[in-house]
């Protein structure tokens, strides 16, 4: 059934305070293509107004609708056809405001009017701002402008009808007005123990139990440490009074006193055995004294007595002893005399030797000097002679020319030589022959021939003068001639020499002579040779200067012993006293032994003779002594008495061990000391009773247990309870849940329908796209491609385009099911591009043969090639 | 010779397990039981109350219990002999020297296990606890007391009859034969909160103010009336105090009906507003039968009993054809109510917790349903 607006009629309505009308709407598409602010959004918002507001309405929303400034009454006509049936609505608001309908029914006004205009076209009288969802369907589809921008869930009246709609197909309904109330009833009971999220609400009957439990929990700790503390106080108490019982019956008891009184009584008798034992002690330890004098003054006496014997008889037989070592002693000792006497001798002896000896060897060492000393001089003679034949010889060798100038010689005639054969072989041989009167450089030139050698001048008679100049090679060889003459003539000049033989001869002589002096050298050193006997140096220097020093002295001859005489004789001075002296020494050695054994014979008989009379003087005095006279008698008496003490001292022992002294003492003190910890003890426990007795009796009158018993009455209904109420919670919990998830899965079964219509529209423009629908009938996302796009992450023309083909899926579904529909979309598709406006519009252009649809756009260009209705305003 | 016998009167007992107004009343019960006492003792010419312990609920009561108990016994012109108990033992410094404090000359404290001569030639021998438990025989010490010239000699003590043929560890045990062993006319015991002969001569006289339920005792607390003469048997009469009631039932239902004419019968054979009912209910039900029987203990029950406490974990709500009709009407309901069935059918560990939502589910949609139809009307 289709909703077809025929005309619209607007006075004082915004910017319209004209009456103006737009007629001629036809179903099918209609085109209003207006600029900006020519009115289109005004005119749906007055189609609005005069279906769906209360004329007599005086909101907000209502006075907007006045023409800026003017106090009018806004005024809108309406002329549409609902399934062929042609009504006509007349709207005024504020100013004597009015309703009238007329239609095939007739004509109705005011109130009665729109109640017929709601049931007619199915929405819901508005509140205070117009809400789309109490517009029912046309709420939804006729779009204002922005409102269709993005996707949003259709409101509940409008699922409600799509719900009825699908009733057939899903095989199931949806939510009806029991479901609610239930659900109402389950949420507000729920609410009683839950928040919103299902958390537990503090001051929720749940919350209260909890509470409640938590603080019997805390009473109950409180008063059961309260009571526990009383308790522990009568424990104390208790124990204390049996303690102070103890105490009492063991201060009372007299056993104590009396095991001290029997300790007392001991100690006493504990004290005589001990007088008695010291008593003991004193007159044993005298008769052990006494009888000990004695028998050391016994024993002394005895003893003397063997010692004096004994050292009488040691100093006996060291004197017989002695007496027969004396005769040896003396003869050793006579022996040692003479062994000196003849070593004196012998000494003496060998001195004289010795001194002979000496002086013998000074004597032969003079002699050897002075027969040095001639040698020398004898030597020396020799010397001089040699020595003046040497330098006759040197003077002749000094001659020699030496070898240099020999060869310089020898030189100087090879050149002299070698140039006059030159010049004999290639000078100009010149021969005179019978002629004179010639004169050769100014010289009688005498016939014969001479090799030319120079210029030479031939004075021919008749005072010509014949010049032969030889050849200049012969001129050279001429005055190398010459100087090879000179050199050699100076030479020989200067070594006063005839001839180079003369000099060779010389040499040889020179040579000669060298030799000699050579030898005579030898021989002068030959005869001063070194003479260490007489400190003299080799060398004829040496000689001539010692004996210079040494004159030749006359020696006087005398006459002595041989050398080696005088040495045997001291020879045998020698082994004289080396004899004696053994036999001294031998004789010695013999008085010692003999004098070694008489020496400790001697100590001991002298030792012995001072023993004898060191213990005749000891034994003077022990006779002297008090008790020595009666001595026999008195030892005997001593020891008996002694006796008799040690016997008495073991007794007087015996009974003081009885009475431990010490130990009766300190028992005694333990005994005290028992005794007053014991008072004190009692003390302290008489005051901490007295204390625990007020702490009980203070605390006991507080009821304490019975406040326990309660508390745990308490904490334990209160457990009951929060168990109960949590139950009961939980319940609900599940219930509401329970609700909620059957609500959900028979939407799902309703959504199913839902998007198979739209995905017929999605496809158009998301090429295999597939919407899916919540529960709430909005479309929630987008499959493509495997994917699931959510809603609100598409770009913003996807969502709006979605958003109109959602909406003709709706208006599809409602229009089957017979509900009045038509679409108004207020510049819709702002965002498409290009290629998606096109197919939005094939879309729009195919839904309007099926429902009027109303365009307004701004977009001429976009709109301009659509094939439709066209109004202007 | 006449003398009134009771015990366990458990004074202070908090009841902290009951609502504030009820725990107020039992309270209160419990301190008008000493009235009862005093009234009976004084109708039935009893010159002596003889407590056999646990005069009071703990060793330390407040202030107040002990206040109340001692005043209200001195209204009365018996003569009260008082018996420590395992619930209120003797010692040195606590309850009973505060009870002394407090007591008039009508009031005697058997702290001691001491014979006193009550009248002349009846000796009383009482059995004091001194500790709240004991290994020992309290009445042991019947056998050393001297009790010059008695024409009758009753024993008063606490504690549990010692069975011998169980391996009974419980403290403060009694032989059986105590009366007879130590030449009692009469032993008086406490402890055991019902009433119960254990001989001719051994009595427990029970508490004058039950405070608890159990199974098989039905009856309100009472005390006894012990006539005693020399050579003769004693005779005991048991005489109401009590003033509430506490029941204990334990019902398999099949059906709604069924557990009203249950409840019918309970009503009219007690006192309502005197008595307390713990209901264990077990048994498979139809849910509107659940939901009827719900409405009739928490609607009805609950208000008409002094308190109710109801324990109906073993009802097993079990939706019949018409009820799971009455739930599909709804397409979302019926949806919502297969879910919790197959949780149920599933018995997992949240079986119970659904089955009540169910049954929740089910009261939510029946409410819906009447006052619906009530609007209507």
């Amino acid at each position: 059934m289709s909703l077809l607006i025929r005309r619209i009629a607007l006075e004082n309505f915004r910017k319209f305070r004209e009456r103006r009308e737009i007629a001629g709407l036809t179903s099918g598409l209609n085109i209003v293509i207006e600029c900006n602010e020519a009115g289109k959004s005004t005119m749906l918002e007055a189609v609005r107004a005069a279906l769906f507001l209360k004329y007599g309405s005086k909101t907000q929303l209502i006075s907007s609708f006045q023409p800026h400034g003017d106090e009018v009454a806004p005024e809108v006509e309406l002329d549409f056809a609902v399934g062929g049936a042609e009504y006509s609505l007349k709207k005024r608001f504020i100013g004597r405001a009015m309703a009238e309908l007329s239609g095939p029914d007739g004509r109705s006004q005011n109130a009665e009017a729109e109640e017929r205009l709601q049931r007619l076209l199915g929405f819901e009288a508005q509140g205070r701002n117009f809400d789309t969802d109490l517009a029912g369907v046309l709420g939804m589809l006729w779009v204002a402008q922005a409102d269709g921008l993005s996707v949003t869930a259709p409101g509940g009246r409008v699922r409600d009808l799509i719900g009825a709609t699908l009733e057939g197909e899903a095989g199931t309904i949806l939510g009806s007005a029991a479901f609610e109330r239930v659900q109402g009833r389950v949420e507000g009971q729920f609410r009683q123990f839950f928040t919103d999220k299902g958390q537990v609400a503090k001051l929720g009957r749940l919350g209260l139990a909890q509470q409640r439990l938590a603080a019997a929990t805390e009473a109950l700790a409180e008063a059961e440490s309260r009571e526990r503390a009383l308790e522990a106080a009568f424990a104390d108490l208790d124990q204390a009074r049996r303690q102070l019982a103890t105490l009492r019956r063991d201060l009372d008891d007299d056993h104590d006193a009396e095991t001290r009184a029997d300790l007392e009584k001991r100690l006493e008798t504990a004290r005589g055995a001990a007088q008695i034992l010291a008593r003991r002690q004193a007159e044993a330890a005298g008769a052990a004294g006494r009888l000990s004098g004695l028998q050391d003054l016994s024993d002394r006496h005895a003893q003397t007595l063997e010692r004096r014997s004994g050292a009488e008889a040691r100093r006996d037989a060291a004197r017989a002893e002695r007496a027969a070592l004396a005769d040896t002693l003396d003869t050793a000792r006579t022996k040692v005399a003479d062994a000196a006497q003849r070593l004196d001798t012998a000494r003496t002896e060998r001195d004289a030797a010795r001194t002979a000896l000496a002086a013998a060897h000074e004597r032969e060492t003079a002699r050897r000097r002075h027969e040095g000393v001639a040698a020398a001089h004898s030597r020396h003679t020799e010397v001089l002679a040699l020595e003046i034949r040497r330098e006759a010889l040197a003077a002749e060798a000094a001659r020699s020319v030496p070898a240099q100038v020999l060869d310089d010689l020898d030189a100087a005639e090879r050149e002299v030589v070698r140039h006059r054969t030159l010049l004999e072989a290639d000078g100009t041989r010149v021969e005179l022959i019978g002629a004179a009167d010639l004169t050769r450089d100014g010289a009688p030139l005498a016939p014969g021939a001479w090799t030319l050698t120079r210029e030479t001048r031939i004075g021919l008679p008749g005072g010509g003068e014949l010049v032969l100049r030889p050849p200049l090679a012969i001129a050279g060889a001429k005055a190398a001639l010459d100087a090879a003459s000179a050199r050699r003539a100076a030479l020989l000049d200067e070594w006063a020499l005839a001839s180079p033989a003369e000099a060779r001869a010389r040499n040889e002589a020179a040579r000669e002579a060298q030799r000699q002096a050579d030898t005579l050298a030898a021989h002068i050193l030959a005869a001063a040779p070194a003479d260490r006997d007489l400190a003299l140096a080799a060398g004829a220097d040496a000689l001539k200067a010692f004996v210079a020093i040494n004159p030749l002295a006359p020696v006087a001859a005398e006459e002595t012993l041989p050398i080696a005489q005088i040495e045997a004789q001291r020879e045998e001075a020698e082994t004289a006293f080396a004899r004696a002296e053994a036999v001294h020494a031998q004789a010695a050695a013999d008085l010692r032994e003999a004098e070694k054994a008489d020496t400790p014979l001697a100590v001991a008989e002298q030792t012995a003779a001072n023993d004898c009379a060191s213990l005749a003087q000891d034994l003077e005095r022990l006779a002297a002594h008090a008790d020595f006279a009666d001595l026999a008698a008195a030892l005997p008496a001593a020891r008996e008495q002694a006796a008799a003490g040690t016997v008495a001292l073991e007794e007087a022992r015996t009974a003081v061990a009885a009475f431990n002294e010490e130990a009766l003492r300190r028992q005694i003190a333990t005994l005290d000391a028992r005794r007053k910890a014991a008072e004190q003890a009692r003390s302290d426990v008489t005051l901490r009773i007295a204390g625990l007795e007020a702490r009980v009796e203070s605390e006991g009158g507080k009821g304490l247990a019975e406040h326990a018993e309660a508390a745990r009455d308490e904490a334990a209904a209160a457990q009951t309870a929060l168990m109960r109420i949590e139950e009961e919670g939980e319940t609900l919990r599940l219930l509401r849940t329970t609700l909620s998830q059957a609500q959900a899965e028979t939407a799902r079964t309703i959504t199913g329908p839902v998007a198979t219509r739209a995905a017929r529209y999605v496809g158009r423009i998301l090429h295999g796209a597939e919407p899916a629908f919540g529960e709430d009938l909005g479309l929630a996302s987008i499959r493509r491609g495997g994917l699931e796009e959510a809603c609100e992450h598409l770009s913003r023309g996807t969502q709006e385009q979605l958003a109109v083909l959602t909406r003709l899926a709706f208006a599809d579904m409602l229009l089957e099911e017979g509900r009045p529909v038509s679409l108004i979309l207020d510049d819709p598709l702002v965002y498409a591009d290009d290629i998606r406006l096109d197919a939005m519009i094939d879309l729009i252009a195919e839904a309007s043969e099926r429902m009027q649809v109303i365009l307004l756009t701004c977009r001429e260009r976009a709109f301009r090639h659509v094939e439709g209705n066209r109004i202007r305003l | 010779m006449r003398f009134i016998h009771t015990a366990d009167w458990q004074l202070g007992k908090p009841f902290g397990r009951f609502e504030a107004a009820t725990r107020t009343a039992l309270t209160e019960a419990r301190f008008d039981a000493i009235d009862a006492l005093g009234r009976a003792a004084a109708e039935h010419g009893a010159g002596h109350v003889l407590v056999a312990g646990d005069v009071f609920d703990t060793e330390g009561p407040d202030e107040r219990t002990v206040v109340q108990a001692v005043t209200r016994m001195e209204r009365h012109g018996c003569r009260w002999w008082l018996l420590p108990g395992n619930h209120d033992f003797a010692r040195n410094g606590g309850l009973w020297d505060r009870v002394r404090r407090r007591a008039g000359p009508r009031v005697a404290v058997l702290a001691e296990p001491t014979p006193r001569e009550i009248e002349d030639g009846v000796w009383l021998l009482p059995a004091p606890l001194l500790h709240r438990h004991t290994r020992d025989d309290p009445t042991e010490a019947f056998e050393r007391m001297e009790t010059p010239g008695a024409r009758l000699r009753i024993g008063l003590a606490h504690g549990s009859i010692r069975d011998f043929g169980s391996q009974g560890e419980a403290p403060n045990l009694i032989p059986p034969g105590r009366a007879q062993l130590s030449k009692l006319d009469y032993l008086a015991l406490g402890d055991w909160h019902g009433t119960l002969s254990v001989d001719a001569r051994t009595w427990y006289s029970g508490t004058p103010e039950t405070d608890g339920f159990q199974a098989g005792r039905d009856l309100p607390g009472q005390c006894l009336i012990v006539d005693l003469e020399p050579d003769v048997l004693p005779v005991v009469t048991p005489l109401r105090t009590g003033r509430y009631q506490w029941l204990q039932r334990d019902w398999p239902i099949a059906d709604a009906e069924g557990f009203a004419a249950l409840c019918d019968d309970l009503l009219a054979a007690c006192e309502p507003a005197a008595t307390l009912l713990r209901l264990s209910l077990s048994g498979i039900v139809p849910l509107t039968d659940r939901v009827a029987i719900l409405s009739r203990t928490e609607d009805d029950m609950a208000h008409r009993l002094r308190n109710l406490d109801v324990r109906d974990a073993d009802v097993v709500a079990k939706p019949t054809e018409e009820d799971l009709a009455a739930l599909s009407t709804e397409g979302m309901i019926g949806r919502a109510g297969a879910l919790l069935r197959a949780k149920i059918d599933a018995d997992g560990p949240d079986a119970p917790r659904a089955r009540r939502a169910l049954e929740r589910l089910f009261v939510e949609v029946l409410r819906h349903n009447s006052i619906g139809g009530e609007s209507a009307a």
